[in-house]
């Protein structure tokens, strides 16, 4: 939820020490600047922000009468495997136009991918849609 | 609208002025009938037949077929009345000997034929309407023993003519059938491409959403003041490793970030992995 996807930043924040849990009774204000707490807060906000969208996204795919998963999902996984990885979805956001970058294709499959195993299934896109 | 496509006010008042034909500012029963016909789809679309589908050039040579089996009976007529005429009287011979020849060749035979007649009557139809089977009557008593022979070679050859007709229709039939079918596949075929534009739509939000979230995320890393195990310890309530709603709740109103009940429930069904309805 909170550590980034890039490896070094992610390694910044686990390398770093915490407050002894002595000093720390649920009071931000001792631990963190002004700053660092918007920010956390922003964060917090943006995600909760993020999954509303994609409800209101759900929502509006599932009242298209002929919107079906299983379609949307076979037209990613274009070798038929059951499952779609990095470079499938890549295919297809180049071919309608989406994306192009790298950076946009690991996110979008780490969204769709929980489990971390770099390959998406038809269950986990279910889940998200 | 239940079938997902939702058109402007604009638009059901464009499609309403179509329907309404008496406007009378409510749609009768036949102005319904009308926009449902087949026929009159072209003129209530505005759109030539061949661009609505390609399958009407099939159904109008279809149509043209049944025209020239209407001619069969302008081909007796010419038969009984005109036989007399020595140049068509040849093309007679010439067809007759043809169709004993090779029967199957008859049919192009009378393609000749018709086309004579279409130089002669203005409107072979109406001519055979109006002269209905009288004349076909009066063909079978005018008619040589030739012609008889020929009549009953021909109805050999095709054995009853209601039945070709009925052939035909249910022919027309089902190329009307295919029409509508492959105009509603025509339709979902759209709707599907709309679907695919929507869901591409959300893929690209999604993309944008986390870039965003990605960014925020490095930015909080940079900020030396702010680590992991902290901002958990944030929510928690307890010495527990994981966190409940109402935890997730009382820090974000302690963080001042307003939410609804229904917004906490996405946010932990999106981060717990153990679906537990916790975030560990």
């Amino acid at each position: 939820m909170i550590l980034p996807l890039d490896k070094e930043y992610s390694e910044i924040i686990k390398s770093r020490n915490y407050a002894k849990s002595e000093l720390f009774v649920r009071n931000l204000d001792s631990i963190m600047c002004n700053e660092t707490k918007f920010k956390f807060a922003q964060l917090l906000q943006l995600l909760i922000s993020q999954e509303m969208k994609i409800e209101i996204w759900r929502e509006k795919l599932n009242k298209m009468r002929n919107f079906i998963i299983k379609n949307m999902f076979e037209k990613i996984d274009s070798y038929g495997n059951g499952f779609f990885t990095e470079y499938d979805l890549s295919d297809y956001l180049n071919k309608c136009n989406v994306s192009n970058i790298k950076s946009d294709i690991v996110l979008l499959t780490n969204r769709f991918n929980r489990d971390n195993t770099g390959k998406v299934t038809y269950t986990q896109v279910h889940i998200i849609i | 609208m239940k079938n997902g496509f939702y058109p402007s006010e604009s638009d059901i008042n464009a499609i309403f002025r179509r329907i309404d034909i008496d406007k009378d500012g409510r749609i009768s029963f036949d102005e319904f009938k009308k926009i449902i016909t087949f026929q009159d789809y072209s003129k209530i679309t505005g759109l030539k037949d061949e661009e609505l589908n390609p399958n009407l050039q099939s159904y109008n040579n279809i149509s043209k077929l049944s025209v020239m089996d209407s001619h069969n009976k302008d081909f007796k007529e010419y038969l009984s009345s005109n036989h007399q005429n020595t140049t068509n009287d040849l093309e007679v011979k010439n067809s007759h000997s043809s169709f004993r020849n090779n029967p199957s060749s008859f049919k192009k035979e009378r393609v000749d034929f018709h086309s004579f007649n279409f130089k002669t009557n203005d409107n072979p139809i109406k001519e055979e309407n109006k002269q209905g089977n009288k004349q076909e009557d009066n063909y079978s008593h005018k008619s040589n023993n030739r012609e008889c022979t020929l009549e009953r070679e021909f109805n050999k050859a095709s054995p009853n003519k209601n039945s070709q007709h009925s052939h035909q229709n249910s022919r027309l039939k089902n190329n009307n059938s295919s029409f509508m079918g492959s105009s509603s596949s025509f339709l979902k075929k759209n709707y599907i491409l709309l679907e695919e534009e929507a869901f591409q739509e959300m893929l690209r939000d999604i993309i944008d959403m986390n870039k965003e979230i990605e960014l925020l995320k490095c930015d909080l890393a940079v900020c030396n003041d702010f680590n992991l195990l902290d901002s958990f310890r944030f929510f928690q309530s307890s010495n527990r490793d994981y966190l409940f709603s109402t935890d997730l709740k009382n820090g974000l109103s302690l963080l001042e970030i307003p939410f609804s009940e229904e917004e906490v429930e996405f946010f932990i069904n999106r981060f717990d992995c153990s679906k537990s309805r916790v975030i560990s």
